[in-house]
């Protein structure tokens, strides 16, 4: 592999807002439902340690990086060898594309209950993609500034949830600890899920400028993204009822139906737009990310790449027409970032270590 | 490259934007709904929409469908409207004294799953015939604007507790709490009195403290 060349290098400051643009996509929009199912009122704790857990898997991913041969894609071919590695490197490609599709569609379904019902999804999905392209052919660097204005302009929104503190109630949360530590830990994988995507970080890597001092601006993403979430958790526990919460697919964008200001009477109009900002910061990203695997391993041009993953993008997305197919899709791809991020890179890196160890000797 | 793309860029952002439009002059923005069983167990929606005259005040119209339980009300309402009924401004819906007594989970659980109402709206109970209420003259700014400005300042400075949609939802569903609704009353052909608080019980109004014992 040849060393990326300085030019195309970004600066340290930038990973925090990937890392933190990369965590916060479609899921902020309804994880609620999801933790507090079994977790109720405690599940604001789940926040917390799969904040912590989050923390020590960018830990052990800077490893990997640092003791591999910088990028995931070299690693496996390090680990398992030229052909194994590849298997695994077509599989990584597969789970980003599939990623992909998803964050469109869902984003689909959700203008489509929300504003315009008879938006159509292939056209739509169409022009979403095409605006990623022309940015991904940017390379890495443009993709990284795409994620800091993601992060930066639709920064006003978190504003609009002080509009429910007037009509909460946050005495619901006591007592505290009234949950099995069976339910947080549900509700912790849960919320693994919703602030998964830094696993991204195991690709960018090697565009980092000074990946030392960028260490600590990977971990502040984590935690910033774990600060919006943890708020945004307690103020719709003290918005909704518990039992409410459950009839809310997007809670977060319910929450921007009290907002009323006299020019503007209906804010979730503003917050549905702008959310194409933050979905289209994580495709770009997603995109970026398989497109770069399919560079190694399949030895295409990134471009062509880019071009090809789009096509195969672009149809997959009219075939998940119900809301159903969706659900149903979402959780088996939520089941394989779960086991990626948690399972697989804990196991890569301890093969790592063997690895390195056997070679050396 | 750049030539060869242009071609879907523009298909695709024309073609996208091809979704129904919603111009403001041209629906019924639907500011109050009533609705209430008749003794022949029929749904009786009464919908009310403004007219703004040259005069600065608002002249009410209404759209009255009895239609059975399970029709598509959205669509009885459009065939008898002169444009597209739309829902998103509805300030207050007023409930007939049959409906609230006979249970209304089907009409909170489809104002809570329908995006196009706002959580701010207010659920009355009505004292009375519900058409005869929404149906009078109340100073000049039209009937929704009237009740839910009695409302507002009477939860802001007087006895009544505070109510919207999302604060009904709220207690409706929570355990151990149960919702509360304003009664409101007509005394004339234009006046309106609030008249008390209906007690739910589950999905069921169960009990009313009358506007004397208010006061708390």
């Amino acid at each position: 592999m040849n060393p990326i060349p300085a030019n195309k290098k970004i600066n340290p400051i930038l990973v925090f807002f990937v890392i933190h643009s990369s965590q916060i996509g479609i899921g902020i929009l309804g994880f609620q439902r999801e933790i507090a199912k079994k977790a109720g009122y405690d599940s604001w704790m789940a926040v917390i340690l799969a904040i912590i857990g989050a923390h020590v898997i960018l830990y052990i991913m800077f490893k990997i990086a640092e003791f591999g041969k910088g990028d995931i894609i070299q690693t496996h071919y390090f680990v398992y060898g030229k052909i194994v590695g590849r298997v695994f490197n077509i599989f990584l490609i597969v789970y980003f594309v599939a990623y992909s599709a998803l964050l469109i569609r869902s984003y689909i379904q959700i203008i489509q209950i929300w504003m315009f019902p008879d938006l159509n999804s292939f056209w739509f999905a169409l022009a979403l993609l095409l605006i990623a392209m022309y940015f991904v052919f940017g390379g890495f660097r443009t993709v990284s500034e795409i994620a800091f204005f993601s992060v930066i302009l639709p920064s006003y929104l978190i504003l609009a949830f002080f509009f429910a503190i007037p009509f909460s109630d946050y005495t619901d949360f006591q007592p505290i600890f009234s949950h099995s530590l069976k339910d947080i830990m549900w509700a912790t994988y849960h919320m693994s899920i919703t602030i998964k995507g830094y696993e991204t970080l195991l690709l960018f890597y090697p565009f980092i400028e000074k990946p030392n001092s960028a260490k600590k601006w990977a971990h502040y993403g984590i935690l910033f993204s774990g600060l919006v979430y943890l708020f945004i958790v307690i103020i719709s526990f003290g918005y909704y009822s518990q039992p409410q919460l459950q009839h809310h697919i997007w809670a977060t964008l319910s929450i921007y139906k009290i907002v009323k200001l006299p020019f503007l009477w209906r804010f979730d109009y503003i917050g549905i737009s702008m959310y194409s900002l933050i979905i289209l910061s994580n495709l770009c990203l997603a995109l970026w990310c398989a497109s770069r695997i399919m560079k190694f391993s399949v030895k295409l041009k990134q471009k062509k790449a880019i071009v090809v993953l789009a096509i195969i993008i672009l149809t997959t997305i009219p075939l998940m027409e119900t809301n159903l197919q969706i659900e149903t899709y979402m959780t088996m791809l939520n089941t394989v970032g779960f086991s990626i991020n948690f399972v697989y890179i804990p196991l890569l890196f301890i093969i790592l270590l063997i690895v390195r160890k056997v070679k050396k000797a | 490259m750049k030539n060869k793309l242009l071609i879907p860029l523009l298909v695709a952002f024309i073609l996208s934007g091809c979704v129904k439009s919603k111009i403001i002059d041209d629906i019924n923005v639907i500011t109050a709904v009533g609705l209430d069983f008749t003794d022949d167990d029929q749904l009786e929606v009464i919908a009310v929409y403004e007219d703004y005259l040259s005069d600065k005040t608002v002249k009410d119209h209404h759209i009255e469908i009895t239609t059975s339980k399970h029709d598509d009300i959205l669509n009885r309402l459009d065939m008898k409207a002169s444009r597209t009924v739309n829902l998103g401004n509805t300030e207050i819906i007023l409930l007939g004294r049959m409906m609230a007594s006979d249970g209304i989970f089907p009409l909170i659980d489809s104002l809570q799953r329908d995006a196009h109402f706002g959580k701010r709206l207010f659920i009355l109970l009505a004292d009375g015939p519900v058409d005869e209420l929404l149906k009078g003259t109340y100073e000049t700014k039209g009937v929704a604007d009237y009740i839910s400005r009695m409302i507002r300042h009477n939860m802001k400075f007087r006895n009544l507790p505070k109510t919207n949609l999302q604060i009904f939802n709220s207690d409706f569903f929570q355990e151990g709490k149960d919702a509360y609704i304003p009664i409101i009353k007509q005394v004339s052909k234009d006046s309106i009195e609030l008249d008390g608080v209906g007690i739910f019980k589950g999905e069921k109004l169960a009990y009313e403290i009358p506007a004397d014992d208010m006061f708390f």
